[in-house]
Order: structure tokens, then C-alpha cells, then sequence
């Protein structure tokens, strides 16, 4: 009889007494799910750089204009005028007033010093805070000569939105382009490089020829580009550094948009024979090819994943333009788009999680993002035409060409950030085209 | 036992059918009759119970001393004599001045507590002394201030306990029984709720823009004091790892302080809202 009450107890009593337990709240404790929140701006106080001489207070002024505006481009901060300012340090090394940055809705902020030690080096100190944490974030000292110190001003930049997002900047980068001269029939296309912000433009090249598709090595600062000088396209390798240029190869027929690996050794390209377009990959040591697509239909715009297993591109094989991806070694091929309209130009994010895409339906063009099964499709510009998406390094900001309607359209380079909200226009000298965006300068 | 299952199906069936042939018509429905509406209340709707704790059991008073009858020293008869004998002693000068000198230091002794024990001891000295010393200047020995800290320590223990802050009274009630709070002015009721998050909405700047910000909660401990400002906060756990977690403990650690004074609570359920657990959870 007592094992039967133990028995009855062990199978009905205890598993409610169990759930109750459970069951209970902590006395007196309330709890609290917050599911939402905001996605506003982080508002950042960066007051001038401090400097003891003449020359550093102007370093110190123009630098943190650039730190501001690199982190106001980002969208996701707002620089606060400086003349809302109630608390001026004098010094970084002391912690600063917190309540007086708390009366202005600051969330954080930046106090730096410039100290000019020679003419061919300077230093950069600098202190991020957190103002309602009371509590220092990071705190870096850089050195270079006076006149890197835009460079500096973007380094800073980064270290801020690396504490700040949990991301890694992509400030201290550059953006080779297409400039375009002359009239729509007669046009002159010239390879460029300038800063992310547009700053410093340079030719790469001297000389008229008509260059395309210039292509950032993953890890390195050397692109590949196409260039039409002979009549036949060609494929060249340009050492931007050096200005070392290396023809990779001349391919009878079409050729279109080559793009490294992420390793940098091989490079995917399209090659159009017998009337057929088809992917290969080309390895960059012994210049073989391999054929990785064989279809009827028009493969084009190859692009690597960030961990080089898989590929995605583009193809009517279905019908209309679509995207696939496939392993490689371009075994499994699938595809992931099945929304209306043709999609075309993928780039597989450096992050991993998105292909960025031109959509084109109704007469216009739309630049977007999906997740890398097709999923998640989101449109994130609108325009007359919207081409050639290339990631910052940290996937979180496209670049893409615009150009305007009109027989006095021009192309123009605009920039989105993966929320859609943020479209800016990124200065450039010209008509300018076909960005591509560095990796993290080193 | 094969066969057992159809069989068993078999029986059930014919007695369902069986059953159906036989009451089938003496089934009548049930005459339709008003319907009336009936308003759920619970108990907590009505009453205003406020969370307590157990009362602690009041400390055992020190028992009094038998009673015992009193004892007279002297037989009343004798009074008067003894009282003579008293007066005469009280006339007479004292005849130990060290016993009286020594009095003084008793006295005293509450006093050694103090900062100033030893001065009330001086002017015992200053009496015997004509010329007194001239004033020394005050000086800061840290010996001696440790010295009297030590002694507190030992003569008044009870000054050296921690009392109790004002915000900290009345945090409990008291009852026979331990009871959570139940009743619609102890808990936080929908309206307040909605305008906490719609506060912590303002506040918090959610990791949405992160990979898988789902994975991103952080779950804070926040006691508030009475006026709505955060006496303490304490992180319980965070699912997330790498530089997103990093931030997004940052943001909702600022979120809490942001959100101060949370003076928008109602002050009269305090006991309600004084200890709260924050769960920050990112939706993608």
C-alpha cells in the first residue's frame, strides 16, 4: 500500500508541484520584455581636436570635421553642433562632465588631441565615452605625418563605429570609378580612384582609353579592370600602389565582368563562346580557365561568396533574368529569385548574409538585397536606371551608379545603407560610373 | 488476444448502437431558455492586497526578575536612630578623596566613545596645576583618530551598525502571512506597462541592424528608488556573444539610464515596480 501512495505521489503530485515551482514569479519581482526599441542616430559630441600650437588646432579642427562627417554619412549618427557645447576640455586625460553632455542628449563623446612633434610626425590621442555609462569606451593614440592626417580623421572614424556598432569601419577606404567625359555618342570613360568620401581623385590611368568593370581585390589593393585600348577587350591587373599594369588575358569574343576570389588567387569571368555566354574561373597563378556553367542560356555576373564555397550569378536559363547559386566547383546549381521582374549584377555581401542585386520591373530599376536563400527580398532604391551595387568592407553600405533620365542624363555615384534610409550622393569631380569599393586600406 | 482489439471494437460498437435504437427517442432537447450574460471577476479586481512578508516573530522580551517581597534593612521600630546615623555621615567630609577623584573617570566612560574622551579628564589636572599650559595647536594624528575608532568599536558596537536608508523603510509590509501583491492598485496595471515599454521604446537603440539580432537579449536587475532614479543595476545574463553583444549590453545598459527618473511610475505602488527585471530582446 505504501508504494502505491509513493508511486501515486512520484506520478501526479510531484510533476504539479514541479510546475508550480516553476510556475512562480520571484516574489515581488517584476519582469519586464522590452521587444522594441528605436534605430535613431546615435547622437555623438566630437569637439574640435585640442592642440598646444598653431598647427595642431588646425589639424585639430579640419579633423574632426571629417570625423563627423564620416560618421553622419554612415547614418547611423548625429554629430551635435559644437556650439551646444556647455562643457570645452582643455584636457583628455581628465574624465569629462557628464551630466553637462547629458544636458544636451549626448550619447557619447569624443575628446582628442593633436601634438605636432616634428614636421614629418604627429601624434593623434583620442577618447571615446560613454556619457550615460560614465565610463570610457576606448582610448587610442595614432601617429603619422601632418599631412596623412585625413587618413587619421578616418581611422578615428573607424575605431568610433567599430565601439560603437560592434561592426568594423570602412572609412579608411577608397572607391575606384569610372569618370566619364564628353557627350552620350562620344563618350571617354577613365579609370579614378578617390577616398570613400569623395576626397583626393585621382586619374589611374593616363591616356583615352575606354576602361569597364573596374573589380577591388578582396585583400589587396590591385584591381582588375577591362579595357577596350586594343579594340579587343582585354583583361588587366593594375597594382595601384606602383601603377604596375599585367595584361591576365585577351579572349576571343565577349568578355564580361571579371571579379576576384576571396582569396584573391582566382577570378570568375564571363567568356562568350559560340554564340554561348558561359562562367569560368581563371587562377591568377597559371592563367588556366575552367568552365564552371554549360548552358544555353546566358550566365553572367559571377560573384563569390565571402568563404569562397559558393557563387552566385546570374542567368535566363528559366526564362528571364534570374539569380542561382552554385557551389565552386559549379555543381548544385539553384535558384533563389522568383519575384516578378529581371534581376541581374548580384554581389555577394562581405558579410555573408545578403546578395545585393538590380531589379528591373515596370520601367524602372531598383537596387536590392535578399538573403543568400532568396529569402528576406527587399528593395532599396528607385530610380530611371540604378546599376553596378558594390559592399563597403563591412557590408553594411552599397555603392551604386544612378543615371538620370533625360538626353542631358548623367551618371552619377550614389551610396544606401542596408536599412534603405540613408541614400546620399557621393561627390565625385565628374559624371562618374561603375563603382567599386576597397578593402580596409592597411 | 489476437482477436482481442476487434472484438473489443466490435462490442463497444454494437453497445453504441444498441444504446442509440433504444434512448434515441426518449432524447428530448432542452427548452431554450433566456441567455444571460455573466461578467468574470476575479478576486484580484476587487480587493487592493498589497505584497508582504512574513511578519518575523517580535524578540523575546527579557524576562523580568521574580518578584520578590521587599526586604526592610532596618525594623521600622529602628528607623529613626538609623536615619540620625545617616545625616551624620552625609555632614562628614569624605574621607578618601582618591575614591572621589576616580568618580569622575566613571562618569567619563560613556564619553571615551566620543572624539574628546580624554579632555574631560584634563580639567581634573588643570585644578591641580595653577599655571596652566599655554593652548598646543591641533594636531592630526591619525593614530589616535584610529585608536578612537577602534574603541567605538568595542564600547558602542551598535553605532557601527549600518542604519537603514530612508528609501529602504517601509519597503515590506509586514502580515501573518507571506502574500503577493494582487488587486488593481498593487500591480503595474496594462496602461502602465504599455507606457514603460513606450519609455524604454524612446531609450533603448535596439541592435536590429546587427546578424541575428534575435540572439542579442540582455537581461538587466534594476531596484528603483521611490522618486523613479536607479539605485542599482545588475546584469542577470545575455545570450550573445562578440563585439554586437558587447553593444548591445552597452544600449541597454544606457537605455535604463536614459529612461530615468521613471517618475511616470505611480508612486502609490511602488512596492510594485521598486524591483523589476528588464529582458531587452531584439526582434529582426
Amino acid at each position: 500500500m505504501d508504494r502505491l501512495i509513493k508511486l501515486f505521489f512520484i506520478m501526479c503530485i510531484a510533476p504539479i508541484m514541479a510546475l508550480f515551482s516553476t510556475a512562480m514569479p520571484a516574489y515581488g519581482q517584476l519582469s519586464i520584455d522590452i521587444t522594441q526599441g528605436n534605430i535613431d542616430p546615435t547622437k555623438i559630441a566630437i569637439p574640435d581636436f585640442i592642440s598646444s600650437d598653431t598647427r595642431g588646432q588646425q589639424i585639430g579642427r579640419d579633423l574632426a570635421q571629417v570625423v563627423r562627417a564620416d560618421l553622419e554619412r554612415s547614418g547611423l549618427f548625429t554629430a551635435l553642433d559644437p556650439n551646444s557645447f556647455i562643457e570645452k576640455q582643455t584636457n583628455i586625460d581628465y574624465a569629462p562632465t557628464f551630466a553637462d553632455w547629458r544636458v544636451i542628449r549626448a550619447e557619447a563623446l569624443v575628446s582628442g588631441r593633436i601634438v605636432v612633434e616634428s614636421d614629418t610626425r604627429m601624434r593623434v590621442e583620442f577618447r571615446l565615452w560613454d556619457i550615460f555609462g560614465n565610463e570610457q569606451l576606448s582610448g587610442l593614440r595614432l601617429a603619422a605625418t601632418p599631412d596623412n592626417w585625413r587618413r587619421m580623421a578616418h581611422k578615428v572614424s573607424d575605431a568610433i563605429y567599430s565601439q560603437l556598432t560592434g561592426e568594423s569601419g570602412y572609412f579608411d577606404s577608397r572607391i575606384v570609378f569610372i569618370d566619364e567625359s564628353g557627350p552620350k555618342t562620344d563618350r571617354k570613360k577613365r579609370l579614378a580612384i578617390m577616398d570613400q568620401d569623395g576626397a583626393n581623385p585621382q586619374f589611374l590611368l593616363t591616356g583615352p582609353s575606354t576602361v569597364i568593370t573596374p573589380r577591388f581585390s578582396p585583400n589587396t589593393q590591385k584591381i582588375t579592370y577591362m579595357s577596350y585600348e586594343n579594340i579587343v577587350p582585354a583583361i588587366y591587373l593594375l597594382e595601384i600602389e606602383t601603377g604596375r599594369r599585367e595584361l591576365l588575358g585577351s579572349f576571343p569574343g565577349m568578355t564580361f565582368a571579371p571579379r576576384f576570389s576571396p582569396d584573391g588567387n582566382h577570378m570568375l569571368l564571363t567568356l562568350v563562346k559560340k554564340g554561348n555566354s558561359d562562367i569560368y574561373m581563371m587562377d591568377l597563378r597559371s592563367r588556366s580557365t575552367t568552365q564552371l556553367t554549360n548552358n544555353p542560356g546566358i550566365d553572367v555576373s559571377a560573384s563569390f561568396a565571402p568563404d569562397g564555397r559558393n557563387i552566385v550569378f546570374n542567368s535566363d536559363r528559366g526564362g528571364s533574368p534570374q539569380l542561382y547559386t552554385m557551389s565552386a566547383a559549379g555543381s548544385n546549381v539553384k535558384r533563389i529569385s522568383f519575384g516578378d521582374g529581371r534581376y541581374n549584377a548580384p554581389v555577394w555581401s562581405p558579410r555573408g548574409d545578403k546578395i545585393a542585386f538590380v531589379k528591373s520591373k515596370g520601367g524602372k530599376f531598383h537596387i536590392g538585397v535578399m538573403n543568400t536563400d532568396g529569402t528576406g527580398e527587399r528593395l532599396l532604391t528607385e530610380s530611371y536606371l540604378d546599376e553596378g551595387p558594390t559592399w563597403s568592407p563591412n557590408g553594411r553600405v552599397i555603392l551604386f551608379s544612378r543615371e538620370t533620365r533625360g538626353r542631358q542624363g548623367r551618371n552619377e555615384i550614389w551610396s544606401v545603407d542596408l536599412t534603405g534610409t540613408n541614400l546620399r550622393r557621393v561627390p565625385t569631380p565628374g559624371p562618374s560610373s561603375d563603382p567599386a569599393w576597397s578593402p580596409l586600406l592597411p | 488476444m489476437r482477436f482481442g482489439l476487434p472484438i473489443s471494437l466490435a462490442a463497444h460498437g454494437m453497445l453504441l448502437l444498441g444504446g442509440i435504437f433504444m434512448f434515441g427517442r426518449t432524447i428530448t432537447p432542452l427548452d431554450e431558455g433566456k441567455v444571460v450574460t455573466v461578467e468574470l471577476l476575479t478576486l484580484s479586481e476587487l480587493t487592493n492586497v498589497r505584497a508582504a512578508v512574513k511578519r518575523p516573530k517580535p524578540k523575546e522580551a527579557p524576562k523580568p526578575e521574580p518578584e520578590e517581597p521587599m526586604q526592610l534593612e532596618t525594623p521600622m521600630e529602628a528607623a529613626e536612630k538609623v536615619a540620625d546615623e545617616v545625616e551624620k555621615r552625609q555632614d562628614t567630609p569624605a574621607e578618601k578623596p582618591p575614591e572621589a577623584a576616580a568618580e569622575p573617570e566613571k562618569s567619563a566612560e560613556p564619553e571615551e566613545v566620543l572624539p574628546e574622551p580624554e579632555k574631560s579628564v584634563e580639567p581634573v589636572e588643570e585644578v591641580a596645576q595653577p599655571a596652566p599650559e599655554p593652548p598646543k595647536a591641533p594636531v592630526f594624528d591619525l593614530d589616535a583618530l584610529s585608536d578612537i575608532v577602534n574603541k567605538t568599536r568595542d564600547a558602542a558596537p551598535e553605532k557601527n551598525q549600518q542604519v537603514a536608508l530612508q528609501s529602504e523603510k517601509n519597503v515590506y509590509e509586514y502580515a501573518d502571512v507571506a502574500r503577493t501583491a494582487s488587486g488593481d492598485s498593487t500591480g503595474l496595471t496594462v496602461s502602465m506597462l504599455d507606457r514603460l515599454q513606450t519609455e524604454m521604446m524612446r531609450c533603448w537603440r535596439e541592435s536590429r541592424d546587427a546578424v541575428d539580432p534575435e540572439s542579442l537579449v540582455v537581461q538587466f536587475r534594476i531596484r528603483l528608488l521611490p522618486d523613479g532614479y536607479v539605485e542599482q543595476v545588475d546584469l542577470l545574463g545575455e545570450t550573445g556573444r562578440g563585439p554586437y553583444a558587447a553593444v548591445a549590453r552597452q544600449r541597454a545598459a544606457a537605455a535604463i539610464k536614459k529612461c530615468e527618473p521613471y517618475d511616470f511610475l505611480p508612486a502609490e505602488n511602488y512596492s510594485g515596480w521598486k524591483d523589476m527585471t528588464l529582458s531587452f530582446r531584439p526582434r529582426a
